[in-house]
């Protein structure tokens, strides 16, 4: 019994911190998608 | 028991179907709070492509959330003006309170709304061009102005290098006119065809640019993140933030200041001698000066190599389906300036802008051409609030006129 909730509890803990680490890749790879978008070097106004 | 968990959770890592249902959750997630807040809006006030919306600094103005500004500050029944082109007509040099669309819109009275989305750099076509195409279904009537200082007309509907994101936010998310989504299938072969003369990393650039708002119309990440940067923090760095650099974009202020008119126009602006060489180059690379001069006008004439080359790009723009709703502002060079040219660069210069505004006139575009004095500009071609003023002026009753008629 004790074993089985041990087992049980493991498995919950870790598969939350992977649902979670997960989700964050997820985030990540959102928000690289719009940096990816962005020009590199700014577009800077040249005055004359 | 810690070594049994930690030996379960070992092997559940080895499992990647709950690590990746999660990046699935947060991805998802992200795509709709996009959703929500291109659909929603919230952008605060807008006066101008500056403070907040400084493109120069990496912005991504969106198509969706300035439709969103427009048809929330503006009763359909109204008259939309919008206003793109260059620096000049952004009102670069211009203190926020006495900018010269605000002037305008004092000119023009109840009944008309004035929004300001000239960019630097910009062009006749762009941010403005595209929303008056998103727009111009839901209002009673639509006017366009710009100015023709540019040398180049940019007739493929998406503008400038640095606007073109706007037209592909508004294309990719189908907001634009069935008219102009069909212009852009029938010239697809004209476009292909001028961008193989392009570099190869204008090249590249387009074609990102392109893609991610591909992207960008099926999962809505400018509209998350930039919310993100407006709101809480600029996730990154920009060269030109100064103080600013991390913080809220909605508290970055635009410039300004009082004026004294009374100093303005005393003020001598220009105490540095003029060399007119290095202008006449300036020139030639901002204003076709060297159309004056190539081989076929024999350096008297403006060469018809030029113009019938513009005649084909105001045709190919799609623009010129609406013509008769379009303002163009000839600024020209400070008079200081001018005044220091040679006479053939005066001459030049006056027949390239005569030649191309009678060109714009032919095809129904209307020109305005305000006086403007050296006490106007703050530089050879942007205008301080004295110019400003005059051009509001100017544009206010030519577009009085045209809704009258």
């Amino acid at each position: 019994m004790k074993n089985y909730l041990t087992k049980y509890f493991a498995k919950a803990i870790s598969g939350l911190i992977l649902f979670v680490l997960g989700s964050f890749v997820g985030v990540l790879a959102h928000y690289s998608l719009h940096r990816l978008s962005l020009s590199i070097e700014p577009f800077i106004y040249v005055s004359f | 028991m810690f070594n049994n968990l930690f030996s379960v959770i070992i092997e559940h890592f080895r499992s990647p179907r709950i690590f990746l249902l999660g990046v699935i959750f947060g991805f998802g997630l992200c795509v709709i709070f996009g959703m929500k807040l291109a659909h929603d809006g919230y952008y605060g006030a807008f006066e101008r492509v500056q403070g907040p919306y400084q493109i120069d600094n990496h912005f991504l103005l969106s198509a969706s959330q300035i439709s969103k500004v427009i048809r929330s500050g503006c009763d359909t029944e109204n008259v939309l003006v919008l206003i793109g082109g260059s620096s000049i007509m952004n009102g670069v040099g211009q203190p926020i309170r006495y900018l010269w669309s605000k002037k305008l819109k004092e000119n023009l009275g109840d009944g008309y709304c004035v929004y300001n989305l000239a960019g630097p750099a910009g062009a006749l076509n762009g941010f403005a061009s595209t929303t008056m195409d998103i727009l111009g279904a839901e209002y009673k009537e639509v006017f366009l102005v710009s100015d023709m200082s540019e040398g180049v007309v940019h007739y493929p509907p998406d503008g400038v290098m640095s606007q073109k994101h706007y037209f592909w936010d508004a294309y990719y998310k189908n907001m634009l006119s069935t008219d102009l989504m069909n212009y852009v299938s029938e010239k697809k072969a004209l476009f292909q065809g001028n961008r193989k003369k392009l570099s190869e990393s204008a090249r590249n650039d387009l074609e990102k640019i392109e893609l991610s708002m591909l992207l960008d119309g099926l999962f809505y990440y400018n509209d998350l993140w930039t919310y993100i940067d407006y709101n809480y923090f600029t996730s990154y760095y920009t060269q030109n933030a100064g103080a600013w650099q991390w913080t809220p974009r909605k508290i970055w202020p635009d410039y300004d200041f009082e004026v004294d008119f009374e100093v303005l126009k005393s003020l001598t602006h220009y105490t540095q001698p003029v060399d007119s060489e290095a202008f006449k180059a300036t020139l030639s690379k901002y204003s076709n000066l060297s159309a004056y001069y190539d081989d076929s006008s024999g350096g008297e004439e403006v060469s018809s190599r030029y113009l019938s080359k513009l005649a084909r790009q105001i045709e190919d723009n799609y623009l010129t389906r609406v013509s008769s709703n379009i303002i163009l502002a000839y600024i020209g060079v400070s008079p200081y300036y001018f005044d220091h040219m040679a006479e053939d660069v005066q001459k030049g210069y006056e027949d390239i802008y005569k030649s191309k505004a009678e060109l714009f006139e032919s095809y129904g575009y209307s020109v305005v051409r305000p006086r403007f004095e050296a006490e106007d500009f703050i530089d050879p071609f942007h205008l301080n609030t004295l110019g400003g003023w005059k051009l509001a002026d100017e544009v206010a009753d030519r577009i009085l006129t045209l809704d009258n008629d």
